[in-house]
């Protein structure tokens, strides 16, 4: 009877209800951090949540509710919220790690680092924001998310090369990112004493 | 260092759990040498935890769950099906199923517990040691102890359940009187023995998990609505072929304890357990010491279990199995984090 991949109309309501909605939280927050807007973040994953239960009779149990759920957000939000936009120059790889390692060498990151920057509470997602949306995005699955990149691949349909080099540029970008940020503030903090 | 390339994608794929193990081993071995692709491994490592704890998902807007709801009601009646309730036979029908089992169990296991206690009563010198390694103060016969009902397993603590978590508390087990204050012992208990007792009562079927899940949020959410009064991390241990099974607040000598399951392939399995206190002052001599990332891990071995310890801010965790021994140590180092 659990096992059953068949839903009937009288359990479908409370099967998507125990499935589906614990996923809400996460959703919006990757909508959240696409859209950079809450009512658009919450427009997209009320219409996620819809075209899911409308599909729901596709969705098999037991299988990652969790990628299904991604994936058609996603796909929502290219279609409809994506705003025209050109992905920002990108730094040549060879660059990026030349920068990466001098960051490495140069600079004292520990986890003191880490705390100071906690601090910071939403601040910090600036240097998230700063990311090309698909860095972005691989950080955002991968990391936030825990999804295996086979998992985000499928929500981005991408080959999962493709989710593995965004993700070994994503976290130097980020780490960088979160160094400026850093030092940003940790001047600022100098100068106010 | 001159004369070795370093790696690049590799550190990646190590960082994320990808290689398999004869790579994982070149590359490590490499990282013990060089600095520098250690450097970059910390670094990675820090950023992708930095993302984890800073851009986790809060909370959504209180009113969006009530707006998706209100969709998904419209569609209903759209669709033109039945007005349907939220709560329909199956669920309740399933919960009464596992909770009439699970009550059969218990029964199972406290008269078991009777029938198996007798003798042992009667000619302590008859019975051979139990396989199972009991703690000191249960395995001395000629010691009875002060209590009516000494228990084998250990007394699950009183389960503060929300009403939500339905079906899974043991009501059988849990109405048991519960070990307040406990006897003086002979040896003072230690850690590491208590664990590895706790990992072979629950493969004997003796420590009931009160949740089961696979979802590690939702496990970490159930020990702090359980009254679990530290931050628990519950590992994901999906890269590396481990379920979360479930879990069960439990209590490791008189300290509160988030206890979770893992089961890999073959049925190999891995209990956590995470308590307050400082591995430096609560650990006893004896163990087998190794550093990863700059953590401290304390490796005992008892009687065919592999029982690792260290230390996350106030918290010590500690990972025990029965599988080969370097793969505990090494699933240790992976998901151990510096605090
Ligand atoms: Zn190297």
């Amino acid at each position: 009877m659990v096992d059953s991949p068949i839903i009937s109309a009288e359990n479908k309501r409370a099967q998507f209800e125990a499935v589906a909605l614990p996923f809400t939280k996460s959703i919006y927050n990757t909508a959240l951090r696409l859209t950079h807007r809450p009512e658009d973040a919450s427009d997209l994953v009320q219409e996620t949540f819809l075209r899911a239960y409308r599909t729901f009779s596709n969705f098999t149990p037991g299988t990652n509710c969790k990628a299904w759920l991604f994936t058609i957000m996603y796909s929502v939000f290219v279609n409809k919220y994506r705003k025209a936009q050109r992905e920002p120059q990108l730094v040549s790889i060879a660059e990026l790690e030349e920068k990466f390692h001098r960051s490495l060498a140069t600079t004292e990151w520990d986890e003191r680092v880490a705390r100071n920057l906690t601090e910071f509470g939403t601040e910090v997602d600036q240097a998230l924001n700063g990311l090309p949306e698909s860095f972005r995005l691989a950080v955002l699955l991968v990391d936030v998310e825990e999804m295996s990149y086979e998992e985000a691949a499928d929500v981005l349909q991408c080959p999962v090369g493709t989710v593995r080099s965004r993700l070994f540029r994503a976290r130097k970008l980020l780490f960088l990112e979160l160094q400026q940020f850093a030092r940003n503030k940790g001047h600022a903090r100098s100068a106010k004493l | 260092m001159a004369e070795t390339k370093h790696f690049k994608e590799e550190i990646q794929e190590l960082l994320d759990n990808r290689l398999d193990p004869e790579a994982r081993l070149e590359v490590e071995k490499h990282l013990e040498l060089c600095e520098e692709c250690r450097t970059e491994l910390e670094a990675l490592r820090w950023t992708k935890q930095f993302s984890r704890q800073q851009y986790a998902a809060e909370a959504a807007p209180a009113k969006l769950e009530e707006d998706i709801l209100a969709a998904l009601n419209l569609d209903d009646r759209r669709s033109g099906s039945r007005s349907v309730t939220t709560w329909s036979w199956w669920p309740q029908q399933r919960a009464m199923l596992a909770y009439g089992f699970l009550l059969c169990v218990a029964i199972a296991l406290v008269l078991s517990y009777f029938i198996l206690r007798e003798p042992l009563r009667k000619s302590p010198e008859l019975v051979s040691q139990p396989q199972i390694p009991v703690k000191p103060e249960l395995s001395s016969p000629t010691k009875p102890l002060p209590e009516p009902e000494p228990s084998p397993q250990r007394l699950p603590t009183k389960p503060k359940l929300s009403p939500k978590l339905k079906s899974d508390a043991k009501p059988k087990l849990a109405a048991k009187p519960k070990l307040t204050t406990r006897p003086v012992l002979p040896t003072k208990p230690e850690f590491p023995a208590e664990v590895a007792q706790d990992y072979r009562s629950y493969k004997a079927e003796k420590l009931p998990l009160i949740l089961q899940t696979e979802d590690v949020r939702e496990m970490e959410k159930f020990f702090s609505e359980a009254g679990i009064t530290f931050q628990t991390r519950v590992f994901d241990l999906g890269m590396m072929n481990y379920r979360l099974v479930g879990g069960r607040v439990h209590q490791l000598i008189n300290r509160q304890s988030a206890l979770f399951v893992y089961r890999g392939e073959d049925n190999k399995i891995l209990v956590c357990q995470m308590y307050p206190g400082q591995v430096t002052e609560l650990l006893p001599a004896g163990a087998v010491r190794r550093e990863n990332k700059g953590i401290e891990f304390y490796i005992y071995r008892i009687n065919g279990l592999t029982v690792v310890f260290w230390q996350e801010g106030t918290v010590i965790c500690v990972l025990s199995s029965d599988i080969n021994p370097e793969e505990v140590v090494q699933l240790a180092f992976a998901k151990a984090v510096k605090i």
